[in-house]
């Protein structure tokens, strides 16, 4: 019996001999079957703001339980969280926590979600969905926080427990997915356009990266690109990049650019531009009718909210988002 | 207090610390080796 296994997960579509591991390093080939390396074994548990993810049209205020195991289907030179996201399940300390007691602790610290995120979560994609099931059929709401590099078959199953979705859209370029990041942008652009499909509430987080994607030409494509396919009321998240991990050669993103960003994509017609990792009032919600302030954010808390029942306090204009 | 019971309790502290420790390492629960999904053998 052959023993070659190739696991269809993701774009990576790793071929595996028995005991090799997968790129991610959370699965591997045992005997001619695919194993998780890391259903059950978090390395990283917090409850966090909602607004830390970040979400700003779901559940605004809310605290969410946030699980994350070792590994990464990419390799990005920028990662925030590269010391786990580009470890081996084995390098780092664990919990014990399966999907279960995950949920449990969730109520228990009355979070109103569960969230997958800080690195991968497709790596772990078993123990998501299964937690994912648990916890919806407890009341709990399911996020994750992903970089889209997943094929659609799973994305599609995942996407009936998962009530909300904030993916990372790296870069506008092919190339800047290449060098950068070690993967492709088209599959992140299919996976966007499954998650509206499927009616997963959706927003979008846009690292900006002094001279590697922070040209506002490839800034207006991409908003363009979002209107046009997944519509003008996703939120986008404009975020500040600080030295880290491969790139500590490169300075902080300056404030200009980033308002410069976050002016071109407005210009593009998106209606809910943020400014994230930064202290500015792009990290309020504005209705887009009456250009009033509804909800106030300093960092990752709510100081205001004129939100009633999904409309603006003042005008009355539907906002989109999950409110309740 | 004397020495000699000073050193008895430091004795019995640390005894019933790594006693303490080692129970709740069995409790653990263990969770085992979950075999993956969407996956398919070569030929």
């Amino acid at each position: 019996m052959a023993k070659t296994v190739q696991c269809e997960l993701c774009p990576n579509g790793c071929v595996l001999e028995p005991g090799q591991r997968s790129r991610c390093r959370a699965r591997t080939n045992r005997g001619g079957t695919l194993y998780s390396l890391v259903y059950g074994k978090p390395c990283a548990v917090h409850v966090d703001p909602i607004e830390k993810k970040p979400f700003f049209h779901f559940l605004p205020g809310t605290k969410a339980f946030s699980i994350a195991t070792a590994g990464c289907v990419l390799s990005c030179k920028f990662c925030q969280n590269w010391q786990i996201s580009q470890a081996r399940p084995e390098d780092t300390d664990t919990y014990d926590l399966p999907p279960a007691q995950v949920v449990s602790n969730a109520l228990a610290y009355q979070c109103r979600s569960v969230t997958y995120t800080y690195t991968e979560p497709t790596v772990f994609y078993e123990y998501m969905y299964d937690t994912a099931i648990i916890a919806k059929n407890r009341g709990v709401k399911n996020t994750m926080h992903s970089c889209g590099y997943i094929n659609e078959k799973p994305l599609r199953i995942l996407s009936k427990y998962l009530d909300a979705a904030d993916i990372d859209l790296k870069g506008f370029t092919e190339d800047f997915y290449a060098r950068i990041c070690g993967g492709s942008l088209k599959p992140v652009l299919h996976a966007l356009t499954i998650l509206r499909e499927e009616k997963v509430w959706l927003e979008i987080t846009n690292l900006v990266i002094p001279t590697l994607n922070d040209d506002v030409k490839k800034i207006v494509e991409m908003s363009s690109w979002i209107v046009r396919n997944l519509g003008a009321d996703v939120p986008i998240h404009f975020s500040r990049f600080f030295p880290n991990y491969k790139l500590n050669n490169l300075p902080p993103t300056p404030l200009e650019t980033l308002e410069s960003a976050r002016k071109a994509a407005m210009d593009a017609g998106m209606k809910f531009v943020y400014l994230g990792n930064i202290r500015h009032e792009g990290e309020s919600t504005s209705c887009p009718n009456c250009k009033k302030v509804i909800i106030e954010r300093i960092g990752y808390f709510v100081k205001q909210n004129h939100l009633a029942n999904g409309r603006c306090g003042f005008c009355s204009t539907a906002i989109p988002g999950v409110w309740s | 207090m004397k020495r000699r019971e000073f050193f008895k309790l430091l004795i019995a502290g640390a005894f019933l610390t790594l006693r303490g420790k080692k129970s709740d390492a069995k409790e653990k629960p263990k969770v085992p080796l979950k075999e993956a999904m969407f996956w398919k053998r070569l030929d």
